[in-house]
């Protein structure tokens, strides 16, 4: 099973997304925004991010690309909300692997990291 | 339906979580929206913030599915949106509409608690707010996703054109990519031109209206960043979708804009300008049709477009694809269920096949359709110029199928095995004009993460958030803290049974045992006690934060311009105090606006500001928290009062004549009076004033009012403060804990004793060139200290001094040793010091004892009285 970062500022919606991670048996490390991000994906090296586009302090375009900066092998998916094409667009060709768009089912979300994952 | 019964997706645990955030972002919203209004669209990171809180409070409540929540969200976040990107202008009549669908959000929020659809109709509100964020949608410089031109926008289209159809021979051209002549549009951008890229924007936008753009020379992303010079020229190949003469309508279209001169407009047919690929081999090589599917239940078909063209990308040279990047990045390709690549490689098919595979398939929800060798020149004029193709870090998963790969128009059967025909696969150098290298090295600092403690990043969060989730009723923390009076009772009993029972057992260990345990009880209690008086406070911010917008409303309801200030939020009360606070400052802000701010004319013939300035502040003054409402209005006559209150019977003629301004200005506090020409419904019935009085005085407060006619008017309500935390400092004299509020405290000092002065017999230091009068706390507290230990601390040869100030007054506190800085509870003096001068109260601190607090301003004056020779009153 996998390490995977969820990084998101809303409480909430970690909250809903780890539920759903554990229960699949993967282990979830958590951020709030993308500075954040950063620092835990250095420390706990996570096998997928999922990063959360608007955050505050540094959002998740600008995450994106310094994690893969860092580790262009990083499989990052973005977590987008409706009406944010423009910039998953730009995530893409920054290298996200996928998008999981918000709000999403747990069949949905579960989907999107599994196919990732095995990649 | 009103009255129906609600359910919503979540769990109890994340409805706290959800509540919480959400009552967080809504406060947040119409703070902001408040400010947004008074400050204009000018602060990027105001503008950032308030749409995060929207888009947060859009995506929370999609996820719990509170539907109505969400699209009013969504109307609201597109709003604000726009006006981040400057597409809107902030209007009264925006931050309207903005409120009240922050009104209707908290009502909404409520259903997520009673479980009840309320009454409330949000469709208008939506209606009006897209109609507001409507008109800018339009050749906006960010477009919005748009119906794709080209008949993609139908879902039900089938997975497979039927050109493609297995067996059939080759169609050169795909009936998605209409043929029809290139003309080639050549723009000079003068060289006096200021924002250059806007104009290359514009030019882009204008051809966009008559067609397709399908290449452009800088690129649509060049220019879109801004890198356009002036002076330069900009070259764009379209497609058009006009009828009519042509090159006429592009010329009258693009030579409207200025700034821009059209130079050329010419026919080019189909060849592709200037596409040559960096990489020779693959553009000699053949030319492949890739069709590749997208999934219906895609829900951003554009994302997975773009992804498919890149990752042909990676696979060989793209010609062209349909649709275009451009397009795809325009948002015209939103619903598109179907992307058409044509690919130069060279090698075989199998390779072609295999190195489409590996980069295609790895993409969820796409299906590789058909894979056929084309004639070189049959490609559609496109480029993937100016496109970052990322590096290639995912492995393909397994699952999606390659249906058919047909070299020379042949199709091939599906199932082809894969691992066979899949030699090692080159990355294909994708070195084009104007693309950078996948993700551009930046060296983000980490030094921001710092702040958060290790782990914080997955428990730090709920900290954050956790100070706000549970709401206690005051009862309740009241009956929590006579419990832990109790517990203090009994903990200093506990103590003195302790101490007997090592006094008079034998058993030492055992003794040792209980007194370890009674100081460990001690601790603890003290934790609590502490925790429990903290819980009771709160800023008084949580008082004012709804007063911004009760001051806009009041204001747009009389009609008049008021500038709000509000100063001191973060003064802390008790509960119980700050519950019943808001009502009479209520009162006393609708009275400022009503009747002491005058109306703009008034205002301007007296040579004021036309808008009104109205002031709220709090502080702390020694163990009261004093609120001042202030206006800059036409003040209070003290004689127009004293004949309205003749006039209603209040007082007699008489007493009118022999009374004193201000006993006159009293006079607005009685009940029944009013000055108001009309009964408004702003400021009641003239029961105002005499109700604020009332609920002042019964929470042992007062309330007094200082006015000048014609400069304005304030309200000072002063208010105890029995339960109020502050930061001290603790010092000591001889033997004895003094407390002084560290507001009050410039700086400590240890002084040699020969630095001492004598200024008019009293002593003076001199601080940074000015002279400090100091003052022996020991000689003002001579009666209440022991009077034996004096001696020897008056003869040290080091002396601390406190420099204290009082508004601009400063002097300073000879002490015998400074403790440190605390946070102390203010209570009630007891008896030691009750009748003492230049003690303000009394502080409870860790360890039980009571500290009195330096009544500042009291001594200050000493000092200073003192100074002159005034006589001293210790």
């Amino acid at each position: 099973m996998a390490k995977v970062l969820l990084v998101d500022d809303a409480a909430f919606m970690r909250m809903r997304c780890a539920k759903v991670l554990t229960k699949l048996g993967h282990t979830v490390v958590e951020a709030e925004n993308g500075l954040q991000a950063l620092d835990v994906f250095d420390k706990e090296q996570p096998e997928l991010t999922l990063l959360d586009i608007t955050m505050p302090e540094m959002d998740g375009i600008e995450a994106l690309k310094a994690i893969k900066a860092r580790a262009p092998q990083a499989k990052v998916a973005m977590v987008s909300a409706m009406g944010q094409q423009s910039m998953v667009l730009e995530a893409i060709k920054s290298g996200a692997a996928d998008f999981v768009l918000k709000p999403f089912d747990e069949e949905r979300l579960v989907a999107a990291v599994s196919k990732l994952l095995a990649a | 339906m009103t009255g129906q019964p609600l359910t919503f997706d979540a769990t109890p645990e994340e409805m706290v979580i959800f509540l919480s955030e959400a009552e967080e972002q809504m406060e947040l919203l119409s703070q902001d929206l408040l400010r947004l209004e008074h400050e204009g669209d000018a602060n990027s990171e105001l503008l950032q913030e308030i749409f995060r809180a929207a888009h947060t409070l859009k995506g929370s409540s999609g996820a719990i599915g509170h539907q109505r929540m969400a699209r009013l969200t969504h109307a609201i976040e597109t709003v604000l949106d726009q006006v981040r990107h400057h597409l809107l202008p902030v209007t009264t009549q925006m931050i309207d509409l903005l409120l009240q669908g922050v009104d209707a959000l908290r009502v909404l929020l409520d259903e997520v608690t009673t479980l009840v659809e309320s009454d409330i109709a949000i469709d208008d509100l939506c209606q009006a707010l897209n109609a507001l964020a409507a008109p800018a949608t339009e050749g906006a410089a960010n477009p919005v996703p748009a119906t794709s031109p080209e008949g993609f926008a139908n879902p039900s289209r089938g997975v497979q054109p039927p050109a493609a159809a297995p067996g059939t021979p080759p169609v050169p051209v795909p009936v998605a990519v209409p043929q029809a002549p290139l003309w080639r549009v050549e723009v000079q951008i003068a060289e006096s031109c200021l924002l250059p890229s806007v104009r290359a924007l514009q030019v882009l936008l204008a051809a966009a209206n008559m067609g397709e753009v399908v290449k452009s020379d800088p690129t649509g992303e060049v220019v879109e960043s801004g890198k356009v010079t002036a002076g330069s020229t900009l070259t764009l190949w379209l497609k058009p979708g006009i009828s009519g003469d042509i090159a006429e309508q592009i010329r009258a279209a693009v030579g409207n804009i200025l700034e821009v001169t059209v130079s050329a407009v010419t026919p080019e047919g189909d060849i592709a300008p200037s596409a040559a690929p960096a990489d020779a081999d693959d553009a000699s090589g053949e030319l492949w049709r890739v069709t590749v599917a997208i999934n219906e239940r895609c829900p951003l078909p554009a994302a997975r477009a773009l992804q498919v063209v890149l990752a042909c990308g990676a696979a060989g040279t793209v010609r062209a694809s349909e649709p275009t990047l451009e397009a795809i990045e325009a948002g015209q390709a939103n619903a598109c269920r179907e992307v058409t690549v044509w690919l130069a490689r060279s090698g075989s098919a199998a390779e072609t096949l295999a190195a489409l595979r590996a980069e295609v398939e790895r993409i969820p929800e796409v299906t590789v359709t058909d894979v056929t060798a084309d004639a070189v020149d049959a490609a559609p004029v496109s480029s993937p110029e100016g496109f970052v193709f990322p590096s290639r870090e995912v492995q393909p998963p397994a699952g999606v199928t390659v249906a058919h790969l047909a070299p020379a128009g042949q199709s091939i059967p599906a199932g082809v095995p894969g691992a066979h025909l899949a030699p090692a696969l080159q990355p294909v150098p994708t070195t084009m004009p104007g693309a950078q290298s996948a993700p551009a090295p930046s060296t983000p600092t980490p030094a921001k993460a710092a702040e958060h403690p290790e782990g914080g990043a997955a428990n730090g969060a709920s900290a954050t958030h956790a100070p706000r989730m549970v709401r206690i009723d005051v009862e309740r923390l009241d009956a929590l803290m006579n419990l832990v009076g109790e517990l203090v009772i009994d903990r200093t009993r506990l103590a003195r049974i302790a101490n007997k029972v090592s006094q008079h057992s034998g058993d030492a260990a055992m003794a040792e045992e209980l007194t370890e345990t009674c100081r460990h009880l001690a601790r603890i209690s003290d934790d609590l006690q502490d925790e429990v008086m903290r819980s009771r406070m709160l800023p008084i911010e949580s008082v004012f934060s709804k007063f911004p917008r009760l001051v806009r409303d009041l204001a747009q309801k009389v009609g008049k311009k008021i500038d709000f200030i509000v100063e001191g939020k973060d003064t802390e009360l008790d509960r119980s105090v700050a519950e019943q606070i808001g009502d009479p400052i209520i009162h006393l802000l609708r009275n400022s606006i009503d009747h002491g701010i005058e109306p703009e004319e008034k205002r301007l013939a007296a040579g004021k500001s036309e808008t009104g300035q109205v002031r709220l502040a709090a502080r702390h003054e020694e163990n009261q928290i004093v609120i001042d409402v202030e206006d800059d209005g036409r003040g209070i006559d003290a004689e127009v009062i004293k004949q309205k209150a003749v006039s209603k019977g209040i007082i007699s003629a008489e007493a009118a004549a022999r009374m004193g301004e201000r006993e006159a200005l009293d006079l607005i506090f009685a009940p029944g009076f009013s000055t108001a020409e009309q009964i408004s419904d702003i400021s009641g019935r003239g029961v105002g004033m005499d109700i604020v009085r009332t609920n002042v005085e019964r929470l042992n407060g007062s309330i007094t009012v200082e006015t000048e006619v014609g400069q304005g008017t304030r309200f000072t309500v002063r208010l105890p403060l029995t339960l109020a935390i502050i930061r001290a400092l603790l010092i000591d004299v001889a033997g004895q804990t003094f407390a002084i509020p560290l507001t009050s405290v410039v700086e400590a000092l240890r002084i040699e004793r020969d630095k001492l002065r004598s200024v008019n017999g009293h002593e003076a230091i001199e601080l940074r060139g000015e002279v400090l009068p100091l003052m022996r706390l020991r000689d003002i507290f001579a009666e209440e200290l022991a009077a034996g230990q004096q001696e020897n601390a008056e003869r040290a040869q080091r002396q601390f001094v406190v420099a204290v100030r009082w508004g601009d007054r400063r002097g300073g506190l000879i002490v015998d040793a400074l403790i440190g800085e605390q946070e102390i509870v203010i209570k009630p003096l007891g008896n030691l010091f009750r009748a003492a001068h230049g003690i303000s109260g009394g502080a409870v601190l860790g360890d039980g004892q009571v500290a009195p607090i330096l009544d500042i301003p009291a001594l200050i004056k000493h000092i200073i009285s003192a100074e002159r020779g005034v006589g001293v009153a210790a």
